[in-house]
């Protein structure tokens, strides 16, 4: 492990989280994240049907499964690939919003279709549901849809996770030390930026909240893992006893013994996203899966940039130490002489 | 602790546990009418993860539940169209409605309806001729500042029947939009939506989680667009308003500062904030108030909000509350404070299309996601089982007594639901759990493996782990209880239930898992086997 940790190596990562932080923010202002999960712009044709249809039969089939077959055959002939649901038309009513089930849309969305293509394919459903007189009343039209982002949840997220990682981190300062609070910082916002920024990169399709949850799932995982790395710190220093210990040393010794535990952390909490999202609905998997880089990067963070962030300050406090020390036995001293004589 | 002690305690626990999973997560009848939700389905659920009884539940099976519902989860979806902008199923209805007049008057052929009958055919005419067909819309034609109301319009048509829209129009339609999606982010809700459908009509998508009552007036209210006005009268038709001194240039602004949502002890009210001559005003016109008069607060047409005067209003800030839910006491105060303060827009908007939608994720992704926890949770137990042998007894009450109490909180906390980031937060904290435990029962092994006694062991092992475990469930309750207070949506859900499930993973692991530990092992005769725990073998020299 603290093969991984030399001078030149730290010096290789910081450029990398550098290069990735930064690339990400540009990305993120410039295109922002994918949200194709969210489906920003689509399309889709509504067929909308009563009573007569819901309670009505053709032949010896139901009249909606009969109608809905009608459709999609129209659609396949058309070449259009779609996603169908089905929404319940609902009426406002003293003040509520009721449906009776009697009125049904089934909503057929595309992904990539023209507008042509689409009219045409609205006006060829319905032509081929005139033929039917249980379809009298049944409507079709298509529409366009365009989402426009909510942001406010957004930017009020990551002032929510900064400030949570402030204070949790000035609990580790009280606790473990000023270096330690200090490093841990700057490794929790290393991996809610991280983790933010390889979404940003790598154009993953989520839903438009999900890169703030997944900054936050990091953050927590940061702040479990850096933890577990302070404790390792402590029990170093604890166990060199009255020996002075070098941070560097502290560092190596902390990093040797905490390795397989961090990892094993960061393992578990995958772990734990991948059972979800593979067990899980699609749409659940989409949103869950990605999950993943947050529960991985503290790993990373933790034991080949934290460690090292940390050594500088704990050398500087260590310094500033001494030297007060130093300066209290010169006075010491000097009381002496002065007693002395 | 005695051995009939530690009976006695644990087929209590037991009893409690037995008790407690029944109600999570069993469903069931009893007698001929009357039907239990388990906890776990009864849980309020967000857009995507709705469930419900609707199309599984058989015959009277689920009828006699006292608020009539058979899902949870979901939303609303409700389209608006603006003045002068009509879908082609409005359209349709209106010209078949006025074909049909016409038919019907033709077909009765009385010469005294001859003159209504010319009247229908023009109207009928006119109102063919005054819409112009683009994409799946019908626009009126027309200027949009016409005086004549009926002459107003939002496009005109070119060479071949292009329309082209007013400039006006188009200005007045975007301060709209702006307008909802500020009113839409306002209200705070998980998995809200805004759509522009069609160029020139917007869509609005709300979770059910925002309450079963008065969610149209929710609707209605973020649909609601024009000026503010205040007005006082015995009805809306003799209300009158403030009269504005011309000389100073005076704006309602100058008597109405702002209106915003506050919670009164729970009770959902808006609070609207006077200057000092709009108190002076309104103490005026309700000097001899009865009951009988009210105080109406227009946005464009509509009354957002009618208060009853039934006395003297003398308040610099005046809280109305009422059957308010809290989303819809929001709605109505945006509705007024985006109107006084937002950017102007003088846009009619009316409410259209209205649907209830189910589960966006499908209707099986809740059990889905149950079933990915029960499988992560067997695998913890396994792991356990295999590592510590009985002492996994322990753990599995521990796990128990984590997971029953934490599907108690996500029911019971109004600002709680099951949502995926509940399922992520939720097995995070059962995580938490599951390390703290091993990490404790570790610490025992290697006490009991260096020649101490069990109760030594786990003494000590508790002793040196206490810190530890404390710093990490403190540093995580932390960072999650901070989030909670200032972010919003999802990542404040996600962030409430792992402070929860932290708190109780830290009291589990270091109080009562001990406790377990300590009665469950009273009846093993050889403790170390209970633990599989074992000593060092020493090499002889």
């Amino acid at each position: 492990m603290n093969k991984l940790r030399s001078n030149k190596l730290f010096a290789l990562f910081v450029a990398l989280s550098s290069v990735i932080i930064i690339a990400g923010i540009v990305l993120y202002a410039v295109l922002g994240f994918n949200n194709a999960q969210d489906k920003p712009a689509t399309k889709y044709i509504d067929v909308t049907y009563g009573a007569a249809v819901v309670n009505g039969t053709v032949g010896e089939e139901d009249a909606p499964a009969y109608l809905e077959k009608s459709a999609e055959e129209v659609l396949s002939t058309a070449g259009l690939s779609f996603e169908k649901d089905h929404l319940d038309v609902g009426a406002i009513t003293s003040g509520n919003i009721g449906a009776s089930g009697q009125q049904v849309t089934v909503r057929y969305s595309f992904a990539n279709a023209t507008d042509d293509a689409l009219e045409a394919a609205a006006g060829d459903i319905a032509k081929a549901l005139a033929s039917q007189p249980a379809f009298a009343d049944v409507t079709v039209a298509w529409h366009t849809a365009e989402s426009l982002a909510l942001t406010k949840a957004a930017w009020r997220g990551a002032i929510a996770l900064a400030v949570g990682a402030v204070v949790a981190l000035i609990y580790v300062t009280v606790r473990f030390g000023v270096s330690c609070g200090v490093a841990g910082l700057v490794v929790c916002c290393h991996d809610a930026l991280f983790t933010a920024a390889i979404f940003a990169i790598a154009r993953i399709p989520v839903f438009g909240f999900a890169p703030l949850l997944y900054a936050g799932v990091a953050a927590f995982a940061s702040a479990a893992v850096w933890t577990v790395v302070c404790i390792k710190l402590r029990s170093a220093w604890k166990a060199a006893g009255s020996e002075e210990i070098k941070a560097d040393a502290l560092a190596d010794t902390a990093a040797a013994s905490s390795w397989k535990l961090v990892l094993c952390i960061a393992g578990a909490l995958a772990a734990v996203v991948l059972v979800l999202g593979l067990v899980a609905a699609a749409g659940t998997r989409a949103l869950v899966l990605p999950a993943i880089v947050g529960c991985l990067v503290p790993a990373y963070s933790s034991l080949l940039i934290g460690l090292k962030v940390f050594e500088p300050i704990r050398k500087a406090f260590d310094k500033k130490r001494a030297s007060k020390k130093g300066g209290y036995v010169r006075k010491k001293k000097k009381a002496e002489l002065e007693a002395e004589e | 602790m005695g051995k009939v002690k530690s009976a006695l305690y644990l087929t209590l626990v037991t009893i409690l546990l037995a008790g407690l999973c029944l109600m999570c997560t069993v469903s069931f009848n009893y007698g001929d009418f009357k039907g239990f939700r388990s906890i776990l389905l009864s849980t309020e659920k967000d857009a995507l993860l709705g469930n419900g009884f609707s199309g599984e539940a058989t015959a009277g099976e689920y009828e006699m539940l006292t608020d009539g519902s058979t899902y949870v989860g979901g939303g609303y979806s409700v389209v608006y169209y603006p003045e002068g902008v009509l879908s082609q199923d409005a359209y349709e209805s209106e010209l078949e409605r006025r074909q049909a007049l016409c038919d019907s008057l033709t077909a009765a052929g009385n010469e005294a309806d001859g003159d209504e009958l010319a009247k229908a055919q023009k109207d009928l005419k006119d109102y063919e001729e005054n819409y112009a067909k683009k994409g799946s819309l019908y626009f009126r034609v027309g200027a949009y500042d016409a005086e004549d109301a009926e002459k107003k319009g939002v496009c005109s048509l070119g060479e071949g029947n292009a329309v082209t829209f007013d400039e006006k129009f188009e200005a007045a339609f975007q301060a709209a939009v702006c307008q909802l999606q500020t009113r839409v982010t306002e209200l705070g809700l998980e998995d809200a939506r805004v759509e522009v459908r069609d160029t020139y009509s917007v869509s609005v998508f709300l979770p059910a989680l925002m309450g079963t009552q008065g969610q149209g007036n929710v609707m209605t209210d973020l649909g609601t667009f024009g000026a503010f006005d205040l007005k006082y009268g015995s009805s809306e038709d003799s209300a009158t308003g403030i009269a504005f001194d011309a000389d100073k240039n005076e704006t309602i602004r100058d008597y109405v500062k702002s209106a915003y949502y506050v919670s009164n002890g729970g009770t959902p009210s808006v609070a609207i904030s006077f200057t000092k001559a709009g108190r002076e005003a309104v103490k005026n016109w309700t000097a001899e108030a009865s009951g009988s008069t009210y105080l109406y607060f227009y946005v464009g047409d509509r009354s957002v909000i009618t208060l009853t005067a039934s006395q003297q209003i003398d308040q610099s800030t005046l809280y109305i509350s009422g059957s308010y839910t809290a989303p819809w006491a929001k709605s109505a105060a945006l509705a007024i404070d985006t109107a006084l303060n937002g950017q102007a827009t003088d846009l009619a908007f009316s409410v259209g299309e209205v649907y209830v939608q189910e589960a966006l994720f499908g209707g099986l992704a809740f059990t889905l996601c149950c079933i990915a926890c029960a499988v992560l949770f067997v695998a913890m137990l396994i792991g356990m089982f295999v590592r510590y042998h009985l002492l996994g007894f322990v753990y599995l009450y521990s796990l128990l007594i984590y997971l029953f109490p934490m599907i108690l909180l996500v029911w019971g906390i109004p600002v709680l639901h099951l949502g995926i980031e509940t399922f992520l937060a939720v097995a995070f904290g059962a995580l938490l759990l599951t390390a703290s435990t091993a990490y404790t029962y570790e610490g025992a092994r290697k006490e009991y493996a260096q020649g101490k006694t069990i109760v030594t062991s786990v003494k000590g092992s508790y002793k040196k782990c206490f810190w530890p475990v404390f710093d990490l469930h403190i540093v995580l309750a932390l960072i999650s209880f901070v989030t909670y207070f200032i972010a919003m949506g999802e990542l404040a859900v996600f962030a409430f239930t792992m402070g929860l499930a932290t708190v109780l993973s830290g009291l589990i692991s270091l109080a009562v898992g001990r406790f377990d530990w300590a009665c469950m092992m009273s009846f093993a005769k050889d403790k170390g086997k209970f633990c599989n725990f074992k000593r060092e073998e020493l090499e002889d020299e």
